[in-house]
């Protein structure tokens, strides 16, 4: 039967059936094959996985997005970065990273940072004559900080596909969203040095002090966030409701440029990367349920067990299985699936439920980055117009910093973890 | 042909329009479970039951929109590396696919809405079958929005004549907001 599964879903992927329906008709062939399962299932289990109350921040998050990028957030946000960091060659470069490390504590998605910062940044590298390409690839990479920092869908989804406390995974998602941040930059400071790019970054920058007290307001959202979340006000799904009412606040009310004729457009796209999103979840929890009762991850457990003899072993096969898996499969549906499987199996070689998160996420995020699936590459060069073909030579250098941060979020356990205890007091 | 395309683009924005009332009721409801748990005290207990349930009615509603504006999740690469007929007909396929699956899900869905009819949702005293009606009723919807999406590419034989995009790229931009549609990431 599993093999049936399997070989069905990648026939469907292939053919380009939405990952969403591929994930629901390779069950429905799971469950015709299996002689005592009701095909009821697949309306039961897909209504079950999506009726859940920790899921609904991730609809409430992509709303004060998609509220905030409209609201005037974006550009106050690329005026900071570059006020705080444009001063040296490389700057324009460098206020790329901190921009999407900004703007990745109001956004949950990795997609949505690139087109909201990539829109403003990749014409402005492009007039400071940076290549295309280039421009392109450092804001394909940059924009995978949307997802360590809080708030992150992706980190939701492992919080509930695993019974993970979502805040600490949170609050674990910031060390490791600052090591990659600063790797980043390091990088690109370290190419335009070679290169000789970004020469006359020094020129058309806001002052500091202007522009922090603009880009204040914009702030206040991931304040209301994080702080709620650490102070153990809110629950994430709280968080996330009051993230909606921030994002209106700071766009009606400071900025004023949000306006009512702007939200039927501002509506209809989140309801649409909701569905688009949701759809996968309720399709795969109806799957990971099939996968589940036909005791295969037991099996995969036991195997893991007789192979794999150290922990450092097992993170290494689990580092490698989801860098693969990362380049061919879209990220929630391979964290609903993967990780009920993988997260026992970590536990038992004495790996913390909320580190193994993370390196779960920076693991799967490495795929957006990479061809041919790589999402966030799709994002920048439709921002930038250009062939995706283009981009690729240029990130070899991104894709393997991250490849680094990745190992050493992987093996150094307090990066993720010492907030963690400071923060939450242990857990 | 025409009778229906304009049939589908009604049906569509009524699904559309209707799925945004849903998301607007589920965003304001978690709003005010939080000003209740704060101010009172206390958090509404039906609050948090209402906008479970509106969520689910804004996805299943939403998936109709969500294949007219070609958001849904896919990986179009075979499909873009053919030539132009063999891709033609694998996106035929994959949208027949998509309808069987929806066929599916509208027949089981309407199963289990009549199964659950005498359960009420906790703290109200409505039937659950309320909500599971989400998933024929959206079903419904989705069914006849990849209609129009298998249509439209027919009658013009070109695959990308299938998603009307959700609004008109800026000059700067060029088209493509098929990425777009939701990531989770």
């Amino acid at each position: 039967m599993n093999a049936a599964i399997a070989l069905s879903l990648i026939i469907l992927i292939f053919v380009g059936v939405p990952i969403a329906i591929a994930i629901g008709l390779a069950s429905v062939v799971g469950i015709q094959l299996h002689d005592r399962l009701p095909m009821l299932l697949v309306a039961q289990r897909m209504f079950a996985g999506i009726d859940s109350f920790p899921l609904m921040a991730i609809p409430l998050f992509i709303l004060a997005g998609n509220l905030m990028s409209a609201g005037g957030i974006s550009q106050r946000l690329v005026d900071l970065a570059k006020a705080m960091v444009g001063g040296i060659q490389g700057g324009l470069a460098c206020s790329c990273v901190l921009t999407c490390l900004m703007f990745a504590s109001v956004s949950g998605s990795s997609v949505a940072t690139t087109f909201a910062i990539g829109a403003i940044l990749i014409p402005a590298m492009v007039r400071h004559a940076y290549p295309k390409p280039f421009a392109a690839s450092i804001q394909a990479s940059s924009a995978e900080l949307g997802v360590l920092i809080p708030p992150s869908i992706p980190l939701i989804l492992y919080g509930v596909a695993t019974d993970t406390s979502i805040g600490q995974l949170f609050v674990a998602g910031i060390g490791p969203g600052i090591l990659v941040a600063s790797a980043l930059m390091v990088t690109v400071i370290v190419i335009c040095r070679i290169r000789g790019l970004g020469l006359q970054d020094r020129e058309d920058r806001p002052s500091l002090r202007a522009a922090t007290l603009s880009a204040l307001p914009a702030l206040m959202v991931p304040i209301i966030i994080i702080g709620g979340i650490y102070l153990g006000v809110f629950t994430p799904t709280e968080a996330s409701a009051a993230a909606v009412a921030a994002a209106l606040l700071v766009g009606f009310g400071f900025y004023r440029e949000l306006s009512w004729r702007d939200l039927p457009m501002i509506l209809k796209r989140t309801v649409i990367s909701t569905t688009a999103i949701m759809l996968i979840i309720s399709a795969a929890a109806l799957f990971s349920f099939l996968i589940a009762r036909s005791g295969l991850p037991n099996e995969i457990a036991a195997w893991f067990n007789t192979v794999f003899e150290s922990r450092f072993a097992f993170l290494l096969a689990v580092n490698l299985l989801l860098l693969v898996v990362g380049m061919f499969i879209e990220t929630s549906a391979a964290i609903l699936v993967l990780a009920p499987i993988l997260a026992p199996i970590a536990i038992s070689y004495g790996v913390d439920p909320v580190h193994f998160g993370l390196i779960v996420v920076v693991n799967l995020a490495l795929g957006m980055i990479t061809p041919p699936l790589g999402v966030n590459l799709f994002a920048a060069c439709s921002v930038a117009g250009i062939p995706v073909e283009r981009i690729i030579p240029q990130l070899l250098w991104f894709v393997l910093v991250v490849f680094g941060c990745l190992m050493i979020i992987t093996y150094v356990p307090a990066i993720t973890l010492a907030p963690v205890d400071l923060l939450l007091g242990g857990g | 042909m025409r009778f229906f395309q304009s049939f589908e683009r009604h049906s569509t924005s009524i699904a559309l329009a209707l799925s945004i009332a849903f998301l607007v009721v589920a965003a304001a409801l978690a709003m005010w479970q939080v000003t209740t748990r704060f101010v009172l005290g206390q958090p509404s207990t039906w609050s948090e039951v209402i906008t479970r349930s509106a969520m689910i009615w804004a996805i299943f509603l939403g998936v109709a929109a969500t294949y007219r504006h070609g958001s849904m999740i896919a990986m179009e690469i075979v499909q873009r590396s053919l030539p132009r007929r063999l891709g033609l007909a694998l996106f035929l396929t994959a949208n027949v696919l998509s309808a069987i699956f929806f066929a599916i899900l509208f027949w089981q869905g309407w199963g289990m809405t009549e199964r659950v009819a005498p359960q009420k949702l906790a703290a109200l005293e409505v039937s659950i079958a309320w909500v599971y009606a989400a998933l024929p009723v959206g079903s419904i919807f989705a069914l006849i929005a990849i209609a129009g999406c298998i249509a439209r590419a027919w009658s013009s034989r070109d695959a990308s004549a299938a998603v009307i995009p959700l609004e008109p790229a800026p000059a700067s931009l060029p088209v493509s907001a098929k990425t777009s549609g939701g990531d989770g990431a």
